[in-house]
């Protein structure tokens, strides 16, 4: 087990130095609101990330097709779907700019992801086996402006 | 038909959000549709929804106003098997029989004085009034369960 834990830590150095490139998660930290004025100021925190690997967008597909799926679809082109808004991003807490933060879990429900200025959503937290590894499968938010 | 103020709508919705902001105790976490909704610290928290107003004038100028008003109640399970019924009590005691709108707001017709009151809508065939409804537990792989709590509000204004 040890073993392998180390060929996976190997292997995800070599991705980093493959793919990686600088990522933000956005987590929220506080929301100030005003329900009579309607007003909802909310704060948030940028934590940086040195090194993240983040997968080319078709890597990310959408859609598993099977036999029965097959079956039941004679006309279906073979070949499966992508989606070029979705991604995967691999990161080590370690690379997380703030030392404290060792512990880091992301939230999906209200972090977000920054890829080259875009904000994408988190779809799903996969837990890696080994613990300070997360994976984030995000989804590009498409009708939010670039971030400067 | 003449024109429906367009405010209305806006200080109906601010005023059933502050009301139930207002009322319900300081342990039930409260998101009104539309908000930034963080729940992952949450045990139980509430969501509250508001449908309509359907308008209709009865005479010139004379608007009458229906509102749907939905709090979705979502309790985490712990070894308290009755937080569920206790959280979606305590909702239904906030349905109050009648609500004051205010003309909340920050523009320049927004002065928060009192507009009117929603009145609560019951009958005695029981198919209006205060309703619960529980869900149990929606999804098998998680763990907590849900109810909803809704009624039906009147409203009436006059150009």
């Amino acid at each position: 087990m040890a073993d392998a834990k180390r060929r996976l830590r190997h292997i995800i150095y070599g991705l980093k130095r493959k793919f990686g490139q600088p990522v933000k998660i956005r987590r929220y930290s506080a929301l100030t609101l005003d329900r009579a004025a309607g007003t909802a100021a909310r704060t948030d925190a940028d934590y940086s990330i040195k090194r993240a690997i983040v997968s080319p967008a078709s890597q990310a597909g959408d859609f598993v097709y099977d036999l029965s799926f097959i079956a039941a679809n004679k006309n279906f082109t073979y070949g499966g779907f992508f989606d070029t808004t979705q991604r995967y991003v691999i990161f080590d807490v370690r690379d997380i700019d703030k030392a404290s933060d060792i512990e880091f879990a992301p939230d999906r429900n209200t972090d977000r992801v920054i890829i080259n200025s875009r904000l994408y959503e988190i779809v799903r937290v996969i837990e890696a086996e080994i613990r300070r590894i997360i994976i984030l499968h995000v989804k590009l938010l498409e009708s939010t402006p670039e971030i400067s | 038909m003449a024109d429906v103020n367009q405010n209305w709508d806006r200080w109906i919705f601010a005023s059933i959000s502050k009301h139930f902001e207002t009322n319900k105790s300081a342990s039930i976490h409260l998101f009104v549709e539309g908000e930034p909704r963080e729940t992952a610290s949450q045990l139980n928290w509430v969501e509250l929804r508001i449908d309509g107003p359907d308008w209709t004038e009865l005479s010139s100028g004379f608007f009458r106003g229906r509102i749907e008003v939905n709090v979705l109640c979502s309790a985490t399970e712990t070894s308290d098997t009755q937080s569920i019924r206790r959280l979606a009590g305590e909702i239904q005691s906030i349905f109050k029989s009648g609500i004051a709108v205010y003309k909340y707001g920050l523009g320049d017709d927004d002065d928060k004085s009192l507009l009117g009151c929603l009145t609560l809508l019951t009958d005695h065939r029981g198919k209006l009034g205060i309703k619960a409804r529980y869900f149990g537990r929606v999804e098998v792989n998680t763990p907590m369960q849900q109810a909803s709590v809704e009624a039906h509000y009147e409203v009436e204004f006059t150009l």
